[in-house]
């Protein structure tokens, strides 16, 4: 499946810099979404393809930190990089350390401002690029049995067959099978391939996922 | 037992008796009455029976008998000077002399000449054979009645000179001209004067030339001549006068050596005497000079060195007064400009965003446009449409620079009718980022036709900012999304009211006065001029500006100002 291109979406209330944000992008065969206000973005779908948010802090209404700080609570927080008109230092560490990408003061090096975008979208890609694996190891997982959920949460947590055969209360043959049956449908290559699996969807021998 | 000297007394007593009694008997009484040199009459029953040459000369009759043909009311005219009927007085006069045996009253008699003259008549009665005759003596007293006129007159003259004095300088109180006030002080001193013409000349800034005052009088063309010429030891009787400091008398302009090189100046003048006074402040610095011009070569006798005294003191108050004036004036507008400085130094912040972001904007495009000329393709209507956008830009940064500029730079105010709405949305432009960054909202509600006022348009730009600008710092601890500035303008009354209110920490309004006055300041760097300034500025507009509590929490600040009259017709 051939990605979809990746978009810049700029928020910035001063019409002539979103012109020239978008005028920017273009130089590096980008698309925009233009937004001049946060709540704007905010009442629009996400994204359905790598992108990276240009903002600027200090807008009427929602500023540009509060929707980081929003944005922060999803599962998919796009990379943010930040333009002020006049910033000062704890705005900028601020910002800095709920993770974006950039912090740019107007006016900045054009070239600053594509690399950041640049990096954006690389996160942006790697960020949906996890979610996609995950998903896809979940979608296996949901079609595991309750029984084999809860072999696998045994195995995974380290216990032999014949420790996970006492547990559950039948043999270790009936184990070994729905051992066999796990590794297949959730196409692990290896146990250890199958622990990462586990860890990425947070399973424990305590914690399994009810099925649906 | 009688002394000696008791006894030589009374010798000489006796012999003095009998020496009267042989000259009354010798007919002498007769020659008394004829002699005197009081006008006597003898009046019997209404009648003058007898009468002295004394009498005949006063009444220029042409002899005894013919005034004895007269009657009494010949001699008066038929009303006195009271109004009352010479008659019925004359009869109300002897009543009174022969109650009390006599009577001395003034009397407003008639010679025969027809001309009236007044005297002062002493009746007495002489009893004669069971009859009163009246002895009715006549002084004339025109020339006592004459200076009593002048004296009166003197008086009246010298009130006058008081009062208009006392109007000179409630003048000056008033806050009326400098031009004004010195054309009433000219006008005053010539008044006192016959043939007398005045001046009243300034010193200029720089000691060295002359700056009319007021010569309403002089010829136009020779005031606008005397008007910017230096002063010297040579120059005139004005310039030398201010050059030396001490009064100089010229007898004759077109002979006196002072005037030689101003001769011609001389002749436009039209007058020849002219002697001038130095004015001076209270520390003895030349102010000017007070001039008196006579059209004849003249020396001063001395009676005007009162009128020189005078003039040169009230006009030393007025120059004084006016040059203190301007000082403040300049001192208040001085004061103003640092506190406007001092709110746009608070506003720096907001002032580099709204700068940076046509900034930002212009460099960017800028640099895009140079990358797209060093391709092999270049799209020349995109690369147009970025350079639109750079120029617009540019507009837009200049625009905002020239907006804080008229602010911060000094400025002389000046009235000129203005819609406070208007001004109230310049205001709100100003801090519009500054509000956003303080997370406060502002409302307006600006009346749609509001009667212009009479003001300067920096300054009350700088009251609405002041008062914003409190709202706004005042909401520092409140809740961020209650933080609610309002804006409001409307028509009241013959006036226009501003009100700015917020949702802060409130003021209490007991001690409300107290925001106003200079120094009071709750900011650590804050000056605590703001308000005081600013309720200087609109009191100068003849408005008033004040506190009132927000019954929501926080507080409002108004101020009024009066509608331009010609609107509310």
């Amino acid at each position: 499946m051939t990605e979809k291109p990746p978009v810049v979406i700029v928020v910035d209330d001063d019409d002539s810099f979103r012109n020239f944000l978008s005028r920017l992008v273009s130089t590096i065969g980008l698309k925009t979404v233009p937004f001049n206000s946060a709540e704007a973005f905010l009442a629009a779908p996400p994204p359905d393809c790598p992108a990276c948010l240009v903002l600027d802090v200090q807008m009427p209404g929602l500023s540009g930190l509060d929707l980081q700080r929003r944005l922060a609570q999803v599962s998919r927080p796009l990379p943010i990089v930040f333009t002020t008109g006049h910033g000062d230092i704890p705005m900028t560490v601020e910002a800095m350390k709920a993770g974006a990408v950039g912090f740019l003061a107007k006016p900045f090096r054009n070239q600053d401002m594509i690399d950041a975008i640049k990096e954006g979208i690389a996160r942006d890609r790697e960020t949906r690029k996890q979610l996609d694996e995950l998903a896809e190891i979940q979608a296996r997982y949901d079609s595991l049995t309750s029984r084999e959920r809860e072999v696998f949460a045994l195995v995974t947590d380290g216990s032999l067959n014949k420790q996970i055969a006492h547990q559950l209360g039948t043999s270790e043959r009936t184990i070994k099978a729905h051992r066999a049956q796990v590794v297949q449908k959730m196409k692990a290559d290896s146990v250890a391939d199958l622990v990462r699996m586990a860890d990425r969807l947070k399973i424990h021998p305590h914690i399994t996922q009810k099925s649906a | 037992m009688i002394s000696a000297n008791q006894q030589q007394a009374h010798t000489e007593l006796t012999q003095l008796r009998e020496r009267a009694a042989q000259v009354w008997s010798e007919g002498a009484l007769r020659l008394v009455f004829e002699r005197s040199p009081d006008a006597i009459l003898l009046l019997d029953d209404g009648v003058f029976i007898d009468c002295n040459q004394a009498a005949v000369d006063m009444l220029r009759a042409a002899g005894r008998d013919e005034l004895l043909s007269l009657s009494p009311s010949d001699l008066s005219p038929a009303i006195q000077p009271d109004g009352t009927s010479s008659s019925t007085k004359a009869q109300q006069m002897i009543a009174v002399a022969l109650e009390r045996g006599s009577h001395r009253f003034e009397w407003l008699a008639r010679r025969r000449n027809g001309n009236e003259f007044p005297v002062e008549v002493s009746l007495t009665t002489i009893p004669f054979q069971e009859r009163q005759i009246l002895q009715v003596v006549w002084r004339d007293i025109s020339r006592s009645k004459e200076a009593e006129r002048e004296l009166s007159k003197s008086r009246e003259a010298e009130d006058a000179f008081r009062a208009g004095q006392g109007h000179v300088l409630e003048m000056i109180a008033q806050g009326a001209t400098l031009s004004d006030v010195l054309a009433s002080l000219v006008t005053l001193i010539e008044a006192q004067s016959e043939g007398m013409i005045c001046s009243v000349l300034q010193l200029s800034e720089d000691g060295q030339h002359i700056r009319h005052g007021a010569a309403p009088r002089l010829p136009e063309i020779y005031v606008q001549a005397v008007n910017g010429a230096p002063i010297g030891p040579k120059n005139g009787s004005c310039g030398t006068a201010m050059y030396r400091g001490e009064p100089v008398i010229v007898t004759d302009m077109l002979t006196d050596p002072l005037w030689e090189d101003y001769r011609e100046l001389a002749k436009l003048s039209g007058l020849r005497a002219c002697w001038s006074t130095p004015i001076f402040t209270g520390s003895g610095k030349v102010l000017g000079s007070f001039a008196m011009y006579y059209r004849q070569p003249q020396t001063p006798t001395g009676s005007e060195a009162r009128l020189t005294e005078v003039a040169t003191h009230i006009a030393g108050i007025a120059i004084e007064h006016e040059r203190a004036q301007n000082e403040l004036q300049h001192t208040r507008s001085e004061l103003a400009h640092v506190a406007r400085v001092t709110t746009m130094g608070e506003l720096a912040a907001s002032i580099a965003h709204e700068v940076n972001q046509p900034l930002g904007a212009i460099v960017g495009n800028a640099d895009i446009c140079l990358r797209w000329l060093q391709e092999e393709e270049v799209d020349l209507k995109q690369i147009a449409e970025a350079l639109e956008d750079i120029a617009n830009d540019g507009h837009r940064a200049s625009q905002i620079i020239s907006r804080i500029r008229s602010l911060v730079k000094k400025h002389v105010p000046e009235k000129t009718p203005l819609n406070l709405s208007d001004v109230a949305r310049d205001v709100i432009g100003l801090v519009g980022h500054e509000a956003q960054r303080k997370q406060v909202t502002i409302y307006s509600q600006l009346g749609e036709t509001l009667p212009s006022v009479e003001a300067d348009r920096v300054q009350l730009q700088q009251v609405l900012l002041n008062l914003v600008m409190n709202g706004i710092e005042a909401m520092h601890e409140t809740d961020a999304n209650q933080r609610q500035l309002t804006v409001q303008t409307a028509a009241s009354n013959g006036s226009v009211l501003a009100t700015v209110s917020d949702r802060g920490m409130g003021i209490e309004l007991a001690k409300a006065e107290q925001l106003f006055k200079p120094f009071h300041t709750t900011k650590a760097g804050g000056m605590g001029m703001g308000l005081a300034i600013s309720r200087s500025i609109i009191e100068s507009f003849g408005g008033k500006l004040w506190a009132e509590a927000n019954a929501g929490g926080g507080a409002i600040f108004l101020f009024s100002l009066p509608a331009r009259t010609q609107e509310l017709q």
